[in-house]
């Protein structure tokens, strides 16, 4: 059976973690998406080559345990020259969390996203929220964020409201003016005289809580090509395709980088990262960068694609995200581990995939015949 | 942490030679390995020595009489972008390419990197063993998954040059050049077993400085190359390694060079796998005649039997290569 079919007919709509539905699911448009944009059938029935090197594709399904949540409050300024301060616990690990964060201040308010000035991961200054780890990030603080800018929003269109004589709910904001219906009367922000004597508008969003009834799990797919040399136990990553469904795509470059780092991370963990102890002393014996064998670029292939399936997710949160980060790397090693069974016909369960394992795996498949 | 140390800048062999002879004085050239094993406290150095004010240890240049001479202080990159030493001495070329990374190829030397300290991780690690003057060899009841096949009783490093093995298969020579005067020796000879000493590497003395290469001129009709398996891409040492140089008169071998990397003390020429290549054509039945010859007196520790298939899938797939021009 293909394996793309076997995860298909064994998808389940509940979540068997925790026995509920999910809020939302992308796992079999990731798998048929996915195959479709890899190539896997047509790679499926290439043939594998004659030796030594010898070529085999492999997938893997993955799912995220964590999900955001309260609590995080995020500050958010609107000043009268038109920029904006957002003030969040949040912090950036290089995961791109102040670039997106800005984005949905800008979204909301029409402010131009280099006109927003981010504080942000002070105990000082800024409000509590959560750990930056967990993958759960955006998911916990990016609601929070929204709801002091739409504080900030319904602010200033109460403003123009009284100024203009009509509903607040019939104006719009963007790029420091707002305007009625059809454009038909504006006000520039800055002529507002409220906003004039008090200088700023303060909002204060608050993360509210996450479904009860529902599951909220982020998805990935897997896809990898190696090739095994069969004289020497070499194995080489050739390529990967990842799938994703982390609800809504904030930002497609950030969320690349994520993806390539995570498959990167995929690639250390199966092939060649490991804790080696010593069984005379107890002592760690590859504490240091030549033992401990992080990837090179030599070891990552060019060829890595991240492909996001950009699924709303309504019920989850009010930014209708889900986490990236760590959903990233976790079906990585598996589908590599599953292309080196297409290649060789010979299953590894123990990662990394080294040389001495390939060896010796192959040295009994002889022995037996 | 790195301990304190005087440094000393030489600017001639003699000067180097009287300061390197002292006590705790320990040769600097390119550093990439020195700097690594005084910072994680391998050993500890009071003096280094260094000689990268001394110019006529750089450079490669033509023998008279035919050959190069490859100062100590050459570095990997300049050997391996060397466009004579790669057409007429391959192996050394793609030896020194497979060397470490881009970075550590810029800095670090020839000669540092024949006179480099072995990677045993009980050796570099927080270990009293045999090597740092203690009673044990960790790797024999360890974990010796890297240690060596050949050659190791009562220590089982391998030697972590990869032009070692390439220059032995070229019958390269080195001048070390020392207070009685310099001398010139087959490289083959410059490395010492274990069972020789467990505390040295090579056969210099104290004092003594490797100031160059010779390589002489290149056999007529000959092919070489190198081969290396390791866990990753680059920044890695080898599991095992092949350099093989083949001469070839009328179809068949005239003379034959296979020195292993990665599985010995010391880079390891295979005697039985030269002789199962001379006065034969070079084919596949050969290649896998003399790949199982070159494994027949391996002696393996527990977690490192897969080194066995692995020198010999290493050298036939270098013989075949050989076969098919190089």
């Amino acid at each position: 059976m293909d394996p793309i079919d076997l995860r298909l007919k064994n998808y389940s709509p509940l979540c068997q973690v925790e026995g509920k539905p999910y809020t939302s699911a992308g796992l079999r448009e990731l798998l048929t998406q996915g195959a479709a944009a890899f190539g896997w059938k047509e790679a499926r029935t290439r043939p594998k080559g004659n030796g030594p090197w010898v070529r085999g594709v492999g997938v893997a399904g993955g799912m995220w345990g964590q999900a955001g949540r309260p609590p995080s409050t995020a500050i958010v300024k609107y000043f009268l020259d038109g920029s904006a301060n957002l003030n969040m616990g949040a912090a950036d690990l290089g995961t791109g969390t102040k670039t997106v964060m800005a984005m949905v201040v800008a979204e909301e308010l029409g402010v131009p996203v280099e006109r927003i000035e981010v504080v942000h991961a002070d105990t000082g200054t800024t409000q509590y929220t959560g750990p930056s780890g967990g993958s759960k990030t955006v998911m916990t603080d990016s609601p929070a964020v929204r709801a002091a800018a739409l504080e900030v929003k319904s602010k200033l269109l109460a403003m123009a409201a009284e100024q203009l004589k009509v509903p607040a709910e019939s104006l719009t904001l963007k790029n420091g003016e707002i305007s009625g219906p059809g454009g038909a009367s504006k006000v520039a922000v800055g002529a507002l005289p409220d906003l004039r004597t008090q200088q700023v508008v303060v909002g204060v969003g608050i993360r509210g809580p996450n479904p009860t009834d529902k599951s909220i799990r982020p998805f990935a797919a897997h896809f990898a090509e190696v090739e095994v040399n069969l004289r020497t136990g070499e194995v080489r990553v050739l390529r990967m395709l990842a799938a994703q469904d982390s609800g809504r795509v904030m930002n497609p470059l950030t969320y690349r980088s994520q993806v390539i780092g995570g498959l990167t991370f995929g690639i250390g963990f199966a092939m060649t990262e490991r804790r080696v102890l010593d069984p005379q002393t107890g002592k760690i014996v590859n504490g240091n960068w030549h033992d401990y064998k992080i990837p090179t670029a030599k070891d990552v292939p060019a060829d890595l694609t991240c492909l996001p399936i950009d699924l709303h997710d309504h019920e989850c949160d009010t930014t209708s995200t889900k986490g990236l980060g760590e959903p990233a790397t976790i079906p990585a090693a598996a589908a590599i581990a599953n292309a080196f069974y297409n290649a060789i016909g010979i299953r590894i369960k123990d990662a990394p995939i080294t040389v001495a394992k390939v060896l010796g795996l192959l040295a009994e498949r002889k022995k037996k015949g | 942490m790195l301990s304190q140390f005087s440094y000393k800048r030489a600017t001639s062999v003699k000067e180097a030679m009287g300061a390197a002879a002292r006590p705790g004085a320990h040769i600097l050239a390119g550093g990439t390995d020195l700097l690594g094993c005084l910072r994680d406290e391998v050993f500890a150095a009071s003096t280094l020595v260094s000689l990268n004010g001394i110019k006529e240890l750089k450079g490669i240049g033509a023998r008279a009489g035919g050959g190069l001479r490859i100062g100590a202080l050459t570095t990997l990159s300049e050997i391996a972008d060397n466009r004579q030493v790669a057409s007429s001495y391959p192996v050394l070329a793609q030896a020194a390419a497979a060397a470490a990374s881009p970075q550590l190829r810029n800095q670090g030397t020839l000669g540092g990197n024949l006179c480099q300290r072995p990677r045993c991780w009980y050796f570099r690690g927080d270990f009293q063993c045999l090597r740092k003057g203690g009673e044990t060899c960790f790797a024999v009841m360890g974990q010796n998954e890297y240690h060596c096949i050949f050659g190791g009783d009562p220590c089982f490093i391998v030697h972590p040059s990869d032009t070692a093995p390439a220059l032995v298969a070229l019958d390269a020579q080195v001048t070390l050049a020392g207070p009685a005067g310099p001398r010139t020796i087959p490289l083959a000879s410059f490395f010492v077993l274990p069972a020789v000493s467990v505390v040295k590497e090579n056969v210099l003395r104290p004092g003594e400085v490797l100031t160059e290469i010779l390589l002489n001129p290149p056999r007529p009709g000959a092919r070489s190359t190198y081969r290396k398996v390791r866990e990753r891409g680059a920044f890695d040492f080898a599991l095992a390694g092949a350099a093989v140089l083949v001469a070839l008169s009328g179809g068949k071998v005239q003379t034959a060079r296979v020195v292993l990397s990665g599985v010995a003390p010391v880079p390891w020429r295979s005697a039985e796998a030269e002789k199962a290549l001379v006065g034969r054509s070079l084919d596949a039945a050969t290649a896998a005649a003399a790949a199982a010859a070159a494994v027949g007196d391996a002696t393996p520790l527990p977690g490192n039997e897969f080194k066995v298939p692995l020198v010999r899938g290493v050298l036939e797939e270098t013989l075949i290569r050989l076969s098919e021009g190089g």
